[in-house]
């Protein structure tokens, strides 16, 4: 009989290889030998969808791949969320995501949130075509860390300004760090419409929202 | 001021200091290729600085990252160099290339009676000009057998002109050209967002009419017809070109919902075009969006809604524009396939002009055989070289089911291609030519682009409950699928499998229905009806599309 650790491990496997069926399998095989404990959801799922991610950004995985990763991640949180009761792993912040208004294009955007989501944050994904508003009364409902901003389309990008705008017009522009990205966006882009940063990849996104948690924790520890 | 030196064209122009070099470029109405209007996103606007002093310029960070040999060597991105002293700019000279396109002009077309809408009356030494029943002019003389129109094919990428006689039908001759906004942006989003602002506008719809004035002028010249004695010109194109050659701000276009500010199925006048005083311009009616005159003007040069049993009718190309038509049933879509097929944001990608390749075939032996467009050296890899490459990779093993290159050591592909797979920066890059190669990131473009396509057709078909196996015929049209073969659109996944043996290539439609707009006035009407009745399937709204997508990605 297998032990938990190597169980842990096969979890985080057949997440790997996209294996739905097994990683459900393993995840009751867990819960029904009673090892059920919250730290399986960072040593299993969170490690099989960080080694997903990092295939992906290393081009071995594309867009399928990953999604599959991303299901079979899913069927094994379905099997021990009711073990969790109610309880949650501490996220390491909260980030609240969508695609500009003008923008209806959105599977970019979906894989930026599911990576970031992989890397241990709350993800508040507002979906798409959304007005700059709603990125704002999210993030100060939520009490969120970073905004991420994306657009497909050059023709929706403008409207990335506006968030920021709003931001600044309510006087809350240093509570956030906003990140921007997608295909048209730039660093140049996103200093000129006073983001933080501009995330080239999913993967980048994740380093700096990594770099901008770590600064603001620094920030309180001075305060 | 700083001066930047233009050195192929032998041109100094003055600047304000942090002006980037393609707006001096521009300004200066020196032509530096930028496809993506200058985002930073396609690296085709590549120009070379000779000896410029530190502090002479300055980079800004792009998207696209330059390779390191180029960097070295001074190449910079003409729109994210920002000029601050004297430099020297080597800018290659592209219209020698572009004169080598290759652009497809015939179509297939149906018979129809000559009855323009213009018409013609001789009495007491005049001749009357007329305008459906409307009198519009008056000649001196008789003029009667003096009678011209244009049917012009408006592609994203290139333009084609036909000049016809009004009565006879015949064809006298016809000119093709490149889309001279296609320098200036090179895809449709790119070029509504440029045309969103007047400026924008100006600029793309200056460059459009005055390369319609210069082909109307050398057609005249050519064919020793007056121009004088054009009275009717069709413009058949997407909605955003019909947009840009009317003059009309597309901003709605690239906003959602994504809605046209014109409806065409009406005349405009030709006041811009030397053509008859009396002259207007047709529009055949705009589907959708996204679906525009040239796929009217393709129905009804096609019949579709004529045919007995299934038809699926695919314009492929930056927005892959489809019609399913099933007995007189139509539905039609688009779909954003992204300008891959044009060649755009692929590592060697060019257009299909000289030194291009266009073909690509793996023999059983593991040897290859190629041929590029002017028998020249292989320079890079056009659209439907592209594809060819993909296809023949996948069907060997070099690229594997999840588009992943698969390594030498780990593949099972024939031995002589193995020597082609080495590694560039660290990564895995195929060769197929000397200096030509496909790297991960252009097979990953080439997955985004053709599980566009399939996507749209499986969604259109879904929606007119059709199964693959029903189809009777898939019609392809446009110059891109022209120079396509059924396997290499099959054989990755573009088409599925039940549409082998089935799939023609239709040619140019866009321009045959346009002549049949401009010859038989009944078909305007005709058509301005049944475009109500199409079907507009609107994918981005519906939640299955992702998944469709997703899946359609893989080979």
């Amino acid at each position: 009989m297998a032990t938990k650790e190597e169980l842990t491990h096969k979890l985080a496997q057949a997440i790997v290889d996209m294996e739905v069926d097994e990683a459900e399998a393993v995840a009751k095989a867990i819960t029904d030998a009673g090892w059920f404990s919250m730290d399986l959801l960072e040593k299993g799922i969170a490690a099989g969808m960080g080694q997903a991610s990092q295939y992906y950004e290393d081009g071995e995985y594309f867009i399928p791949e990953l999604l599959s990763c991303a299901d079979a991640a899913e069927a094994a949180t379905d099997v021990f969320r009711p073990y969790m009761q109610g309880q949650a792993p501490e996220p390491k912040g909260c980030v609240v995501i969508g695609a500009i208004c003008g923008d209806t294009h959105d599977i970019g955007k979906n894989i930026v949130a599911l990576v970031i989501q992989a890397a241990g944050y709350e993800v508040i994904d507002l979906g798409r075509d959304v007005p700059a508003q709603d990125f704002v009364a999210a993030a100060e409902r939520e009490q969120a860390d970073v905004i991420a901003i994306a657009s497909l389309m050059t023709t929706s990008m403008n409207h990335m300004a506006d968030v920021i705008q709003l931001l600044e017009k309510r006087g809350i522009r240093d509570r956030y760090g906003v990140v921007v990205g997608g295909k048209p966006i730039s660093a140049s882009f996103a200093r000129e419409i006073g983001a933080d940063r501009y995330a080239a990849s999913a993967g980048a996104a994740v380093r700096i929202i990594d770099e901008w948690m770590q600064a603001k924790k620094q920030m309180q520890v001075a305060e | 001021m700083p001066q930047i030196f233009f050195k192929e064209q032998g041109q100094h122009v003055e600047v304000a200091a942090g002006t980037t070099i393609l707006q001096a470029a521009r300004n200066a109405g020196i032509i530096v290729e930028s496809p993506c209007d200058g985002v930073g996103t396609c690296g085709k606007c590549k120009v070379l600085l000779e000896d410029a002093p530190a502090g002479s310029y300055k980079v800004e960070e792009a998207h696209y990252q330059m390779p390191p040999e180029l960097a070295e060597q001074g190449y910079v991105l003409a729109c994210h160099t920002k000029v601050l002293g004297d430099i020297t700019v080597v800018a290659e000279n592209t219209a020698k290339q572009n004169k080598s396109l290759k652009i497809l002009s015939e179509g297939e077309s149906f018979s129809y009676e000559i009855d323009p809408y213009f018409h013609k009356e001789y009495a007491d030494g005049k001749t009357k000009v007329y305008a459906g029943d409307k009198l519009v002019g008056e000649e001196d003389g008789d003029t009667r057998d003096k009678f011209y129109g244009l049917a012009i094919d408006i592609g994203t990428t290139t333009l084609v002109t036909a000049l016809i006689d009004m009565n006879t039908g015949e064809e006298l001759g016809s000119m093709s050209a490149l889309n001279p906004q296609s320098l200036h942006a090179q895809d449709v989003i790119t070029r509504i967002h440029m045309a969103s602002k007047p400026e924008g506008l100006a600029l793309l719809y200056g460059a459009i009419r005055d390369e319609f004035n210069n082909t109307i002028h050398a057609l005249c010249k050519k064919l020793n017809v007056d121009s004088k004695n054009i009275y009717e010109v069709i413009y058949s194109g997407n909605t955003t070109m019909i947009h840009l050659a009317t003059n009309v701000n597309p901003h709605s276009l690239g906003q959602f919902p994504y809605t046209a500010a014109i409806k065409g199925g009406n005349t405009i006048p030709a006041d811009d075009l030397d053509i008859s005083p009396f002259g207007d311009i047709y529009l055949p009616p705009i589907i959708s969006a996204y679906v525009g005159p040239d796929i009217t003007s393709g129905v009804l040069a096609a019949q579709l809604e004529k045919k007995k049993g299934t038809t699926l009718f695919i314009d492929i190309g930056t927005n892959g524009e489809m019609i399913l038509a099933q007995d007189g049933r139509l539905a039609g879509t688009s779909t954003a396939a992204g300008p891959a097929f044009e060649g755009m944001n692929i590592t060697c990608g060019m257009r299909a002009g000289d030194g291009a390749l266009e073909l690509y075939q793996i023999q059983d032996d593991g040897s290859v055989k190629t041929h590029t467009i002017g028998d020249t050296a292989a320079k890079g890899i056009c659209g439907s070289g592209l594809l060819d490459i993909i296809g023949e990779l996948v069907r060997v093993g070099v690229i594997g089911k999840t588009g992943r290159l698969v390594k030498p050591a780990r593949g099972k592909y024939p031995e002589p291609l193995k020597a082609n797979m080495k590694e560039k920066d660290g990564k895995p890059v195929f060769y197929v030519a000397d200096d030509v190669y496909i790297t991960q990131s252009d097979v990953r473009q080439v997955q985004l682009a053709k599980g566009a396509i399939r996507a749209g057709v499986d969604m259109l078909m879904m929606a007119l409950d059709v199964d693959e196996q029903d189809v009777d015929c898939v019609e392809i049209a446009g110059s891109f699928g022209y120079h396509l073969r059924e396997s290499s659109l099959i054989d990755q996944g573009m088409l599925p499998e039940a549409f082998r043996g089935k799939v023609r290539f239709v040619g140019n439609t866009s321009k045959s229905g346009a002549k049949a707009f401009l010859l038989n006035k009944g078909t305007r009407t005709y058509m301005e009806n049944l475009v109500k009745d199409i079907k507009d399937v609107e994918l981005s709204q519906d939640p299955k599309f992702q998944d469709v997508f997703v899946k359609a990605m893989g080979f």
